[in-house]
């Protein structure tokens, strides 16, 4: 089980994707921009972030400036989830420490769920590491 | 009457038919809707039209005698001035051929401006005794353009989101989220989702289209090996295959064939190429694809003996949202941007793209890219 949190203005997706991801016993939180994500995060660091980029308020990128994230969230791993599949939009995300883009359309629940369990077993073994 | 007097007769009547017929081609040119020059056998401009005049931003008097490749500059998509000896003027003159191509001329003022012109050289006999210019501004086209191009994009990005919904909820139900399906439900839901992939790779194209034409298609040269991708193409193709009965045969090279090139956008070449092949062969049919170093370079080839182009329609081919109607009548699912997308890769990789078919007998494309 871990922290995870979904950064998605669109409340039919982050409805379907905390499903998937509670239902994988996960703890989940949304943060509806950018902004509402900075805030959530004061309260506790999670694992794992699906990150979109088109939001109002504050959208994905501007947040990951913000966020600082290899500097200050060692533990955290984003991965952009965003209908913008533009390669320069990929780049720019991958350059501000997101370790993955995904393109949502392209991805499955099952996919989606398959990685973020990946990713937080990679994240265990890496506190491992570090422990000993 | 006298014969001398006969023979001037005759001569004033020949006179007042030419000058009839100078002013019948100085109407005609005066009248054109394009942009009109002539110029002699050397080069030099010997009548412009007011449409050209208006254009250029020139009075005919600046114009009349000078040479035409010194006198209007060219230059190209990046700015860089055409030579003399590259402009299709130049060109027709030695190669005596019709030349239609797109550049920018340069106003008096150096203002670029895009037009479509079109060169013929002027015979008397076998002899070439000047040129006729025709060029038409097309400003309004680029623009409209490069409008299609943003409506397109913001249209794709916003018929994405939904689509992302019904195919995430769909594969919810479809995986048992709210509980197990009847058999009966699950083909419903096998439809939706594979309807919802074809619409998304439909948008993926229409995406890929407008990025090409917004000059944003980069080229991010890896090294690869084609011998490899070819395989995988081919294997991800195998169940399209096995549907239509089709023989898909690969004659795999002994040894890797490595390529410092753009792996996406070679991929998605080849793999346009090869899944045509298949889709425009009929039940039964075969489909040879090989690979082969040729000419300093890579040359796939894909061989099928299916429907074919009618030979009327070949010159169309790679033009964009183009469908040739011996396979409409077959098939509806096209989007009749696949070789368009092709012919825009090979011109990005500086690499080329031709085919030979025969309808009802089958075609055969190449598709050759710089080692």
């Amino acid at each position: 089980m871990a922290n995870v949190l979904i950064v998605e203005d669109d409340k039919l997706l982050s409805q379907a994707y905390h499903l998937i991801l509670e239902h994988e016993g996960h703890d989940v939180r949304v943060a509806e921009d950018g902004k509402h994500a900075l805030k959530l995060i004061k309260e506790s660091d999670p694992e794992v972030i699906l990150l979109d980029l088109m939001m109002p308020e504050m959208g994905g990128l501007e947040f990951l400036k913000r966020y600082e994230l290899e500097s200050k969230h060692p533990n955290t791993t984003v991965v952009i989830l965003s209908n913008l599949g533009d390669e320069k939009e990929i780049q720019k995300g991958l350059d501000l420490g997101a370790y993955k883009y995904i393109v949502k359309a392209q991805a499955t629940p099952i996919q989606l769920s398959v990685l973020v369990n990946t990713l937080i077993s990679k994240n265990i073994d890496k506190k491992k590491t570090a422990v000993k | 009457m006298t014969k001398k007097s006969q023979i001037v007769h005759q001569y004033t009547d020949m006179i007042d038919e030419l000058k009839q017929q100078r002013a019948q081609s100085d109407a005609l040119f005066a009248s054109l809707g394009d942009g009109a020059i002539t110029t002699d056998e050397q080069g030099r401009i010997s009548r412009i039209n007011h449409v050209a005049l208006e254009l250029l931003g020139f009075k005919e008097s600046e114009l009349i005698g000078q040479w035409f490749p010194r006198a209007i500059v060219a230059v190209d998509e990046s700015g860089k001035k055409i030579s003399p000896m590259e402009r299709p003027i130049t060109r027709a003159f030695l190669d005596g051929k019709h030349i239609s191509e797109k550049m920018l001329y340069l106003t008096k003022s150096g203002k670029p401006v895009p037009v479509a012109i079109t060169v013929s050289p002027v015979f008397l006999g076998d002899k070439p005794v000047g040129a006729i210019e025709v060029f038409r501004d097309v400003s309004l086209d680029h623009e409209i353009d490069r409008m299609k191009s943003e409506f397109i994009s913001i249209a794709s990005h916003q018929l994405r989101t939904p689509l992302t919904a019904i195919q995430t909820y769909a594969h919810l139900l479809a995986s048992g989220f709210k509980g197990s399906l009847t058999k009966g439900q699950m083909e419903f839901m096998e439809i939706i989702l594979s309807s919802v992939d074809r619409m998304n790779n439909i948008i993926t194209t229409l995406l890929d289209v407008s990025r090409i034409e917004a000059g944003k298609l980069s080229v991010e040269a890896k090294q690869i090996d084609v011998r490899e991708l070819c395989s995988t193409i081919i294997y991800e193709l195998s169940q399209s295959t096995k549907d239509k009965n089709i023989k898909l045969h690969y004659a795999a090279l002994t040894e890797p064939l490595l390529v410092t090139t753009d792996p996406l956008l070679i991929a998605e070449a080849y793999s346009n190429l090869i899944s045509n092949a298949i889709k425009y062969t009929p039940e039964l049919g075969s489909v040879n694809v090989s690979i082969a170093v040729q000419d300093n370079g890579v040359l796939l080839t894909v061989k099928d003996n299916g429907y074919g182009i009618p030979k009327h329609m070949q010159n169309q081919i790679f033009t964009k949202f183009f469908r040739a109607s011996n396979v409409v009548k077959r098939d509806t699912t096209g989007t009749g941007l696949g070789l368009y997308m092709v012919k825009q890769i090979a011109d990005a990789l500086k690499g080329k793209v031709w085919f030979t078919s025969e309808e009802n007998r089958g075609t055969m494309f190449y598709f050759w890219i710089p080692q």
